[in-house]
């Protein structure tokens, strides 16, 4: 028998970066708070310590702190017409589950978007033209300004005590930093990290042909920091045990180390762990969300946890599910183009090579997860893409993420697999490698979309999530442009042996690790037919519904998404705190 | 009242001076319960792993260290030979900066 709960000011699905930054700023207005979360509580003075959190066999083969697909998964397939198979092992991105979701293992890559990522469709159609965008290429805008959305990026950084150089503060173009950012109001909090041999590398390549490189933005902290919450941040030791690890001197941030300590002081906040949520109640006449049903995944007891303002913060499948199993927003149709929910699913592409030099000596076991130089020349429309066939770009740069025994032992084409002569090149190539990376854009395709599986089931019977992607043609020219660009990077490198390129991106594969960044499903948007919600993460078919995470994001762009899941969470809880609580009405 | 001020404020300047050099120690050795290091307060002089409420590594627990300047800033240096599977993830620092921890820990004692 399900138990009714005592209702709440606010409920909380997923409490990682967006669901605890809605649940400080909703505190701090004075709303009592109930965060539910499906995985596990997880605390770095316990779960992230010395020596075992540097265990590569248990957090990044085993995947301890992933999402468990034994009880919960998503299914893919390339195109309709195909039967989707469950995923059940995580390869090509690795969803988390826990106290601090997957902020907890990510790797602290803390970009902002370029302002023309906020609004790329108006953009393109300005600079190319109105027909210039290929009616299957379902891109669509933000509908944020840039000086709009800048001061919630900036306190963003400032939770996480992010190490970096400006490249733009006001308008003044600043050496050193990336001179394509949007206009940034001051300096990042912390300095850059230090930089490695293979990164200085790639500087001197990248200036030889006339390219500014600069450090990439780290929520590693370079140096010991108090964030604005009281939350102590320590210093990166540059363990190489980042993404896929807890940290264990807390210069990662994570919503575990910079806003629980604050939120579990708070009075006013309560956060049930365990707490799987399996329904938004949706009174459908009044267009209003009651409150969520959740299952304590301990017990097996079902509950309803009432309450007069709901956030949806999980990860896209999460959010994206749950509208679908609630009935909420009309699901997306790809034959009709009709419908929003499921809508402008997108991923990520990108090409890249791998560098083997005649003599090096590269320390890769000395690394941090955001440990990396770039470039922005071949990313966003830093670029002119008249006659190239696609949009969008890529940011390309030498990331030191640190070279784990298990899984780096990079190895020049034409090695054998195994064996003597696979173990001498092993041993004789660890020191002597790098890879200059591009991680490109991928913009939405109509037929690129989620939807409920029709065949398969979660533990708590409801359907998985269906996944149908396969990377299309604008994906494919991208990735073969950008990585024609790290080739001439890494032609212009001192003492080459070898160079590697990546393979062609064919069809997409969920086995190998690509990126994690997964973004869509429940789309921002101005139109209440074709986005689940409005620019204030609002949904247009319930005002005390908000949705948050990448879920929102109307396609992908080069970046990892987090600096700009954690601005969207600020801007809008300053929406809810400042305008909704005194009139709860749409607020677009 | 404005001597006083001014009193308190050099007082507070000199003792930030002091702790200085435990900036990176203090981001984690805090006095809050959930701390990823133990309090740093009177270290010098206690035994190994003593505090009760801080759940400390076995192989610290059984070093059978009683803190003093020198294997204090051994420990310092390279926390690991000290205490091979210590918890302490500080990769150590270079023999004058752990000196001049130690000196601050020290310094730390007598004032508190």
């Amino acid at each position: 028998m399900t138990v009714k709960l005592k209702p709440v000011d606010a409920v909380i699905v997923g409490m990682g970066w967006a669901g605890s930054i809605m649940a400080r700023e909703l505190t701090r207005a004075g709303l009592h708070v109930v965060g539910l979360e499906r995985g596990p509580l997880r605390r770095p003075s316990e779960d992230f310590t010395l020596p075992g959190i540097r265990d590569e066999l248990r957090y990044a083969v085993r995947q301890e702190l992933f999402a468990d697909t034994s009880t919960e998964t998503l299914t893919f397939r390339h195109a309709r017409g195909e039967e989707a198979l469950p995923i059940r092992r995580w390869g090509a991105f690795t969803p988390g589950t826990g106290l601090g979701g997957a902020g907890s293992h990510w790797n602290g890559m803390h970009w902002r978007y370029l302002p023309y990522d906020l609004n790329p469709r108006r953009h393109i159609q300005e600079r190319y033209g109105r027909g210039a965008i290929a009616p299957e290429m379902t891109i669509g805008d933000f509908g944020i300004e840039w000086s709009e959305i800048e001061p919630y990026y900036g306190r963003f950084e400032k939770l996480c005590g992010v190490s970096g150089k400006a490249g733009n503060i006001g308008g003044r173009i600043i050496a050193g930093g990336n001179p394509f950012e949007g206009a940034r109001g001051g300096e990042f909090p912390n300095a850059p990290l230090e930089r490695t041999s293979a990164g200085e590398l790639f500087v001197d390549a990248a200036q030889t042909l006339g390219f500014r490189p600069f450090p990439l933005p780290a929520s590693n902290a370079s140096s010991a920091y108090t964030n604005p919450e009281g939350a102590r941040l320590g210093a990166c030791t540059y363990c190489g045990h980042c993404e896929r690890f807890g940290c264990e001197t807390n210069a990662k941030a994570s919503p575990n180390t910079t806003l629980v300590p604050a939120l579990l002081a708070e009075q006013r906040f309560t956060l049930r762990s365990g707490a799987w949520v399996s329904q938004i109640l949706y009174d459908r006449h009044a267009r209003k969300a009651r409150g969520v049903a959740y299952t304590d995944t301990a017990s097996g007891e079902t509950y309803e946890q009432p309450a007069d303002l709901v956030i949806v913060a999980g990860y896209v499948f999460t959010n994206t599910k749950l509208l679908l199993t609630s009935g909420i927003g009309r699901p997306y149709d790809p034959a009709s183009g009709k419908g929003a929910v499921g809508r402008n699913y997108a991923y990520q592409t990108g090409g890249g090579v791998q560098v083997f030099l005649k003599d090096a000596a590269l320390n890769p076991f000395i690394g941090a997860g955001a440990l990396g130089t770039n470039i922005d020349e071949f990313n966003g429309d830093n670029f002119d893409h008249g006659g190239l066939g696609f949009f969008g770009g890529a940011t390309i740069g030498v990331t030191s993420g640190g070279g784990r025994p298990i899984g780096y032992h990079p190895v020049p084409p034409g090695t054998p697999r195994w064996g003597g002569a696979w173990k001498q090149a092993a041993h004789d190539w660890y020191g002597r490698t790098l890879s200059i990376g591009a991680s490109g854009a991928s913009y939405a395709h109509r037929d690129n979309y989620l939807d409920l599986d029709p065949t398969y089931r979660d533990a708590l019977g409801q359907p998985l999530l269906r996944m149908t992607f396969n990377f299309r043609e604008n994906d494919r020219k991208l990735a073969a442009y950008a990585t024609e660009v790290t080739k001439k990077i890494a032609a212009a490198m001192p003492g080459v042996a070898a160079i590697a390129p990546a393979n062609p991106r064919g069809d997409f594969h969920v086995v190998p690790y690509q990126s994690t960044h997964n973004t869509g499903g429940t789309i921002m948007g101005a139109d209440p037919h074709s986005s689940v919600v409005n620019r204030y993460s609002q949904s247009w078919d319930a005002d005390n519904l908000f949705v948050l995470g990448a879920s929102v994001f109307p396609q992908n762009t080069s970046y990892n998404p987090t600096g700009t899941v954690g601005a969207l969470a600020y801007w809008a809880a300053d929406a809810i705190t400042r305008r909704w609580l005194k009139s709860p009405v749409a607020l677009a | 009242m404005r001597w006083f001020l001014a009193l308190s404020l050099l007082l507070a300047s000199a003792a930030q001076a002091q702790e200085e050099p435990l900036a990176a120690c203090l981001a984690c050795h805090t006095e809050a319960a959930d701390a990823p290091g133990p309090s740093l307060n009177g270290i010098v002089g206690r035994p190994v792993a003593s505090l009760p409420n801080f759940r400390y590594s076995g192989p610290l627990r059984r070093s059978g260290i009683v803190w003093n300047e020198a294997n204090l800033r051994a420990f310092i240096t390279d926390p690991q030979s000290v205490a091979p599977g210590t918890r302490m993830p500080y990769a150590g620092a270079s023999p004058q900066e752990a000196a001049r921890i130690t000196a601050a820990l020290i310094a730390r004692g007598k004032s508190k």
